[in-house]
């Protein structure tokens, strides 16, 4: 299906209409979907949060539009009660999380193979080994805690092993801010990529934050804590990178092009008949909801919208596994830290980041404690020991976990 | 370390409300019900939504055991199968963290010891592979979540959360874990009367001697609760 950005009319804004039964349909199911549609659902209970939240942020600096603004907002928030509703009931949250930590591998590593800019690539290939690395260890907490295997969820297209440790990740705000794209000369890809994954990374940060708490392991507690705070850190990361110049105006314009360009790329992939028709219908009204920004856009701004936006969207998303790249990105890129808005080695890291992470690390460290000597196995780890093998130490107290990278 | 229930400022009821709950109900009548009908409602959707509703989940086809093709009795052993050794695996999870609350909270008169608890761990791991084994050699994937496996992974969660919260002593933990003995049993009762309908004899015996191994397990837990809820019951 080709998309016309500037001519598709889609559904006007006055026809878009849901009823309470519709918004909490009949979710998907998690044993038979394929593991891209979680993904998708994931991504774009996201990309829906972050359009309310940019869009209550604009309305608290603007009067002239608040009209328009609160339509647009209120039809943002039933889609995301449509999509993110398709989340089954026996789906747990630390299953939710696997779902969450495979969008932030397989969608950040599509964007960065497909991204036009080297630094922005680069940039995004250093979070990537950082949720790679959060994968393993909540997929250590599911196998160690409840004795399930995370794969299941996965389905195989993503690996459960070590990545940069999330142990030293930890580093000082100033070393997460990264240089800004120029708005006049970026590729309009480039802008659609630092929107869907700062979504992305702003909406796994807001859900660690609310199931965190609710679990009673005081590890589990410990490590969402832990994991919550590098995405702060990457949605530090990611909004960085974001032209602080473009206009109020000229950002809604490229958020509303950006859900057109998601809801898209999930039509072209889906392959459960259910959701493909929730996708198909969001995209109509992300098209009549551009045309009203668009609108908006020409008459306030004097300017045309075809100055922000191109005719035709660029190739979507690849919602498939990117076993190789990944493996490629973690030999060559793992050794990696931040100073400042550039990447060096992690020999090179700044005093402050070391403070900070020592400070942070000074009594234990989770992410540690959860995945020693853990090795991925079909079924959980306990498959691979002998039938009533299991040794427990005669103290838990003396138990000794060093990082060894 | 306590075992015992703690004296102190529950809030909850309203006999410490200090009046407030008296006025609460102070001239309810004023403020009627803004919809008519009863708490049946819940259930009138509960009946359209199921009636409507897809199944959680299917067992897989072609995957070692031909599923296309297979009856429901043989279906329903796979799934049990399946099911089993979600719990299992749980199980022995379970375990580990009771004897972390054996560390730390320590025992009572006629309470385990932590060989007993491993003792246990160890029999229920040994049941998971039983079942894991027997999946194998039926030609099936003992990787698979059944429905049925889906299920008690669901209702093992809270279970699960008493036992590994900090705040839950080794007294309250070990009757969470006697719940799961419980259900444990009655899965491997379940699976035997399945395997043997089957005609799976070699496996129905299996699984009745892990049954006779849980009844064991149910009966060590019963008492230990009964000797902890005496010991505790003796403190000042």
């Amino acid at each position: 299906m080709s998309i016309h950005l500037l001519k598709d009319k889609g559904t006007p804004l006055a026809k878009q209409k849901f009823t309470w039964r519709e918004l909490a349909g009949p979710p998907y199911s998690k044993l038979d979907v394929d593991a891209f549609t979680r993904v998708r659902v994931i991504l774009m209970n996201g990309i829906e949060s972050e359009a309310l939240r940019f869009g209550h942020s604009f309305a608290r600096m603007n009067f002239d539009m608040r009209r328009e603004m609160a339509h647009s907002r209120r039809m943002h928030q039933f889609q995301q009660t449509m999509v993110n509703w398709l989340n089954p009931p026996d789906q747990s949250p630390l299953e939710t999380t696997i779902g969450f930590e495979q969008v932030a591998i397989e969608v950040t590593a599509s964007v960065a193979l497909a991204e036009p800019d080297e630094y922005l690539a680069q940039v995004y290939r250093f979070g990537l080994l950082e949720d790679f690395d959060h994968m393993y260890r909540y997929s250590a907490l599911m196998d160690r805690l409840e004795g399930k295997d995370a794969n299941t969820l996965l389905q195989s297209y993503t690996d459960i092993l070590p990545g940069r440790p999330t142990s030293i990740e930890h580093r000082h705000p100033h070393d997460d801010l990264r240089t800004p794209y120029d708005k006049e000369s970026v590729d309009f890809l480039s802008q659609l990529h630092a929107l869907t994954i700062m979504a992305a990374e702003h909406q796994t940060h807001d859900y660690y934050m609310t199931v965190g708490p609710t679990f009673s392991d005081p590890t589990a507690r410990m490590l969402y804590a832990e994991i919550a705070a590098i995405e702060e850190q990457h949605v530090t990361q990611y909004e960085s990178i974001i032209d602080p110049r473009e206009s109020w105006l000229e950002k809604w314009l490229l958020h509303e092009a950006n859900e057109v360009y998601n809801y898209w790329s999930c039509v072209e992939s889906e392959d459960d008949a259910h959701v493909k028709g929730i996708w198909e219908r969001l995209l109509d009204y992300e098209l009549g909801q551009l045309r009203v920004v668009a609108d908006l856009f020409e008459k306030h701004e004097g300017r045309d919208a075809a100055e922000v936006l191109p005719e035709r969207l660029p190739e979507p998303v690849q919602y498939v596994s990117h076993r190789e790249f990944v493996r490629q990105v973690l030999s060559e890129e793992v050794q990696f830290s931040a100073v400042g808005e550039d990447f060096f080695d992690r020999e090179e890291e700044s005093s402050a980041t070391l403070e900070y992470r020592d400070q942070l690390n000074r009594d234990v460290s989770p992410s540690d404690v959860i995945a020693a000597d853990y090795v991925w196995r079909p079924g959980t780890e306990l498959n691979a020991i002998d039938p009533g093998a299991i040794e427990l130490p005669r103290s838990f107290e003396r138990e000794q976990i060093r990082r060894t990278v | 370390m306590k075992q015992v229930i703690t004296i102190g400022h529950n809030r909850t009821g309203t006999h410490t409300s200090h009046g407030r709950a008296d006025e609460m109900q102070q001239e309810m009548d004023s403020f009627a019900p803004s919809s008519t009908g009863s708490s049946h409602g819940l259930g009138m959707i509960r009946v359209m939504q199921a009636k409507q509703a897809e199944a959680m989940g299917s067992l897989p086809a072609g995957n070692g055991l031909d599923l296309s093709d297979a009856n429901q009795l043989t279906a329903m052993l796979v799934d049990k199968l399946g099911e089993r050794m979600a719990f299992e695996a749980c199980g022995t999870r379970l375990y580990e963290a009771l004897v972390s609350k054996h560390e730390a909270f320590g025992s009572f008169d006629g309470g385990p010891s932590r060989e007993d608890l491993i003792e246990i761990l160890n029999e229920e791991h040994r049941h998971l592979h039983l079942v894991v084994d027997h999946i194998r050699t039926m030609g099936g994937d003992p990787t698979v979540v059944t429905p049925g496996a889906d299920l008690v992974g669901t209702l093992s969660q809270g279970i699960l959360a008493v036992v590994v919260d900090p705040r839950a002593n080794f007294l309250q933990s070990l009757q969470a874990i006697q719940l799961a003995e419980m259900a444990d049993n009655e899965g491997w009762s379940t699976l035997t009367t399945l395997a043997r309908q089957a005609g799976e004899f070699q496996l129905g015996d299996a699984c009745e001697a892990a049954w006779q191994t849980e009844e064991t397990h149910l009966s060590k837990v019963r008492g230990w609760l009964g000797a902890g809820h005496r010991d505790a019951a003796a403190q000042p």
